[in-house]
């Protein structure tokens, strides 16, 4: 029996994710952020968790504790394993909806299925959704409806399609505001040729984003969030709300225009991050740290990759004759300027995930094409070429290995955490009175602390010091 | 679409350029890299799972945690049975000295400046004002300023005398 290349992808993809699960189901659940969703899903119905999330200032997130109630009261007290196991069933699914989307035909394609998948898992945008759960991720939630609406619209139309990018659309975007992206992915790849979805699909989903609109600045009055509530990014420093208002109070658009492309560079070339140019202030201040330039390199590499791609199929893209190929990086765009719009306000990295998740894609696209022209180089720009390739490639492994190290750090981070949680509670001024809710702390203490024994932390010196890896992300 | 004997690779290029065979030899420099990163964690994952660490460090004794700052692993032995007064020994390669030393955690602490484990532990234990004292002190000369700092809270003044006069004590 032969193997086909497909099959060689998943077969790889399985590998991948099995070894991101070994690194994710050590990390225990979350102290900050997941305790008191924990305690706030007990004490809630599933109806007043979504009722009272309807009328939140600034964010309309009705969704969002849905599935943290849901696996809580699945748990049945077992809330680590729930938990964790459910972020890597979220990861799992995301490489899973990934793959249809590469349309692996061919062993070429094969070949640069692994730096996709590297260049999905290892960007910054995505990395940091792996490292934290609130306790369930909200934002691999997202990612996964965009990813899904994207593989239902290339793919071929059925009847069900529509519905389900409706249903899609609904989750995501009533789990975040971000969750608008997936009518983005919708409309972008329908006016890029793909007809998966058919055009009263495209159309009802279309009026649920009007729907969404109306029902939030009409009947909820949530509004938009306010720009001085959160820390931001710029420039070489990160501004606290306070400056924030005496710097932009009068006039917020600079600051607003400084997001939006802030949160597309960091796509695109990996500066800045989260509004603060990194490799200018390590220079600046002597500290120039190695991930930084493994960023830049791997980001900028595949952007470049990405922008010849686009020259080289410039006369197909004036007639709007686009190929899969061309499909995925009109997608990639379309994503990328709209979610940077949503970061508006303030930017982080986390949010810019779907961005992430299609700029792999694009560059896959990109690089695949640049793989097929190097037969037809001469000796010498082939071996330039390879040489490029190799960097970009050599990037794109270290972040993927920097990925799982990082893990093992957010593991061991998590649980010194657990160890100082009553001092935790006294400062968040949390005071537990349910005898029930105790017993959700000291449970998930137990987990972190004792019941499940940390796997030891990795201390990684000369030749391969740890400054290589992006602990940041 | 398919694997050809000399291990050529065809594919139907997706955009750019006519399709042309290419090779394994043209595909190494885009596969190596990662796939070579996850072989590598693959092997660190096996060598890990029996027994091997090439770079890991786990402490072992209370005392080698709290130096390490490892703050879950002491809370883990203490809830093991460990005593948070009881004396372990500590590697040299956490306190560095011509052998191990024989120390309480919140010693191995203070020297190590630890200040959120001194912390921890002192919340599990009762330091009497002279072992506060002692504590300072060895934290002063350990050049532990912030954990000296944390240990001086409530008002205690520790004068340099009252440190030497804790050193004779000890000696």
């Amino acid at each position: 029996m032969r193997l086909r290349p497909v099959a060689a992808v998943w077969i790889y993809a399985a590998c991948a994710v099995a070894l991101l699960a070994y690194f994710l189901l050590d990390i225990p659940v979350q102290l900050s952020d997941s305790l008191q969703n924990i305690f706030a899903v007990h004490r809630r119905t599933m109806r007043e968790l979504f009722i009272n999330n309807l009328w939140s200032a600034g964010y309309l997130r009705p969704l969002l504790f849905a599935p943290i109630k849901a696996v809580y009261e699945l748990s049945s007290g077992h809330y680590t394993p729930w938990f964790r196991g459910v972020h890597v069933a979220q990861v799992g699914l995301t490489i899973a909806l990934f793959i249809p989307l590469l349309r692996v035909r061919t062993w070429a394609d094969a070949a640069v299925a692994p730096l996709a998948l590297s260049a999905l898992v290892a960007m910054h945008t995505f990395a940091g959704t792996m490292r934290e759960a609130y306790p369930v991720n909200g934002y691999l939630t997202i990612v996964d409806c965009c990813l899904g609406a994207a593989v239902l619209g290339a793919g071929r139309p059925r009847w069900w399609t529509a519905p389900v990018a409706l249903a899609l659309l609904s989750l995501a975007t009533l789990t975040a505001e971000s969750g608008l992206l997936v009518w983005v992915v919708v409309m972008a790849g329908f006016l890029a040729g793909w007809r998966g979805i058919p055009r009263w699909g495209v159309a009802l989903l279309t009026l649920a984003v009007v729907g969404y609109f109306a029902a939030r600045f009409t009947v909820f009055h949530v509004g938009a969030p306010g720009f001085s509530e959160r820390s931001t990014g710029f420039g070489l420093a990160i501004l606290d709300p306070e400056q924030i208002i005496a710097r932009f109070g009068a006039n917020p658009l600079p600051l607003y225009a400084y997001n939006l492309l802030a949160s597309i560079g960091s796509v695109l070339f990996a500066e800045p991050r989260a509004g603060v140019f990194w490799i200018a202030k390590g220079a600046l201040d002597g500290h120039l740290q190695p991930w930084t330039i493994v960023n830049l390199v791997a980001c900028t590499s595949l952007t470049l990759s990405i922008a010849w791609y686009v020259w080289t199929r410039r006369a197909a893209w004036f007639r709007w004759q686009l190929d899969h190929g061309d499909q995925l990086v009109f997608v990639c765009a379309g994503v990328l300027v709209a979610n940077a719009t949503m970061n508006y306000v303030y930017t982080k990295d986390a949010i810019m995930s779907p961005a992430g998740a299609f700029f792999a894609l694009a560059g896959y696209a990109a690089v695949r094409a640049w793989m097929a022209r190097l037969p037809s180089l001469t000796p010498s720009r082939r071996l330039a070429a390879t040489l490029c390739v190799l960097l970009c490639a050599s990037a794109w492994g270290i972040k993927t290995m920097g990925v799982h190290y990082n893990l093992r750090h957010s593991a061991r981070d998590t649980r010194w955490n657990w160890a100082f949680v009553d001092e935790w509670l006294v400062n968040q001024e949390i005071t537990i009175t349910d005898p029930k809710e105790r017993a959700i702390k000291e449970a998930l203490q137990a987990d972190a602390l004792w019941r499940r024994p940390a796997l030891p932390r990795i201390e990684i010196h000369w030749p391969w010091p740890g400054e290589w890896f992006d602990t940041s992300q | 679409m398919d694997q050809t004997p000399d291990h050529s690779v065809h594919g139907q290029a997706s955009g750019a350029g006519a399709e042309a065979p290419i090779t394994l030899a043209l595909v190494w420099p885009v596969l190596l890299p990662v796939v070579g990163g996850l072989v590598v964690t693959v092997l660190f994952v096996l060598a890990e799972s029996a027994g091997i660490r090439p770079f890991s460090h786990a402490p072992m004794t209370p005392s080698e945690a709290a130096a390490a700052g490892e703050a879950h692993v002491l809370v883990r032995l203490l809830h093991e049975g460990a005593r948070a007064e009881g004396r372990y020994p500590v590697g040299t390669d956490l306190i560095p000295g011509p052998a191990p030393r024989v120390l309480t955690p919140i010693e191995a602490a203070v020297i190590r400046d630890q200040g959120a484990v001194a912390r921890l532990l002192e919340g599990r234990m009762l330091i009497e004002p002279a072992e506060r004292v002692r504590l300072i002190c060895l934290a002063r000369q350990s050049g532990a300023r912030d954990t000296a700092q944390m240990l001086m809270r409530d008002g205690l003044e520790v004068s340099d005398t009252a440190c030497a006069q804790a050193r004779a004590s000890d000696q």
